[in-house]
């Protein structure tokens, strides 16, 4: 009964899988940016996010 | 559906992970990085940037109170973030569960602190780096190029490909970090030290809890009837 659906429904797990992953890394590498990188406007993303930089290791100076 | 486990498990995991991380921090980082800030010369610092906001007076406890919010908003922030690339990472490659989430979370310490921290050690406030711009790329290119080496080191069969993975992983430190022209720092030898072991220790703390739970999360999440 199962056979015919099941490699379709595979195919569309496998489809969602990456698209959720995809978007889940996007996400991630955006916020992360924001965190470790960018300076801001006088500074001021820097020096919120300063000590965690430091502890992190992301550079800083 | 599959989205929205990915995101709640990365919310979780990495709030909690982001909390943890403050904590120790607090104990163990922050009064390294505040004692070095008192070496830096007043207002003024070494580098280009100067530290009004993130409290380099640490006279008066709102400074204390808004630095240490301030570092939990972005330790949780950085939390999330890495916690979505690991759920986006065990998700691709369809390994769930506490345990391979841990070994996960020790190749998530290898490629965002270990391998960067190979060329650019962890650094106390005023110590000299080369231009902040080529630090950046390098660590970028760093993190990606171990992120890269390892999977191919795992994950392929083919020995060839293992090798190349192998060199991927060390083409950066053959390449090496940028350097600055003269290197001094005005914080004592022992300060620093003491702060790559603490920023060592917090970072594999932060890392293996942050993998143990994305990983149980998302099979937890996914054997749930509620997504």
């Amino acid at each position: 009964m199962n056979i015919s659906t099941t490699p379709a429904l595979k195919a569309g797990n496998a489809t969602s899988r990456l698209t959720a992953s995809l978007t889940a890394l996007t996400l991630g590498l955006i916020i992360l940016f924001a965190v470790g990188f960018v300076q801001g406007a006088n500074d001021v993303i820097h020096d919120a996010a300063h000590d965690t930089r430091h502890t992190l290791v992301f550079p800083c100076h | 559906m599959m989205l929205r486990t990915l995101l709640l498990a990365a919310l979780m995991a990495g709030t909690i992970s982001g909390i943890l991380l403050t904590a120790i921090q607090q104990l163990q980082v922050t009064p390294l990085i505040v004692e070095a800030e008192t070496y830096e010369p007043g207002a003024g610092h070494a580098q280009t940037h100067d530290h009004a906001t993130s409290a380099a007076e640490t006279s008066g406890n709102d400074e204390n109170d808004q630095r240490l919010l301030l570092s939990l908003l972005s330790n949780v922030f950085a939390g999330i973030g890495f916690s979505l690339l690991v759920a986006s990472a065990i998700t691709l490659s369809n390994q769930k569960g506490w345990r391979k989430g841990l070994l996960w979370g020790g190749a998530g310490f290898i490629v965002f602190f270990a391998a960067p921290a190979l060329g650019l050690p962890p650094k106390l406030p005023g110590t000299t780096g080369a231009s902040l711009l080529d630090q950046q790329l390098w660590w970028i290119s760093t993190a990606a190029a171990s992120a890269v080496g390892i999977a191919l080191l795992v994950f392929s069969r083919p020995r060839l490909l293992k090798g190349i993975g192998v060199l991927i992983l060390l083409i950066p430190h053959i390449a090496g970090a940028p350097q600055p022209e003269q290197v001094y720092s005005l914080a004592p030898e022992f300060l620093a030290q003491q702060f790559v072991i603490a920023s060592a220790i917090s970072n594999a703390t932060f890392w293996l809890l942050l993998g143990l739970m994305i990983g149980h999360f998302l099979r937890n999440l996914d054997d749930s009837p509620l997504t």
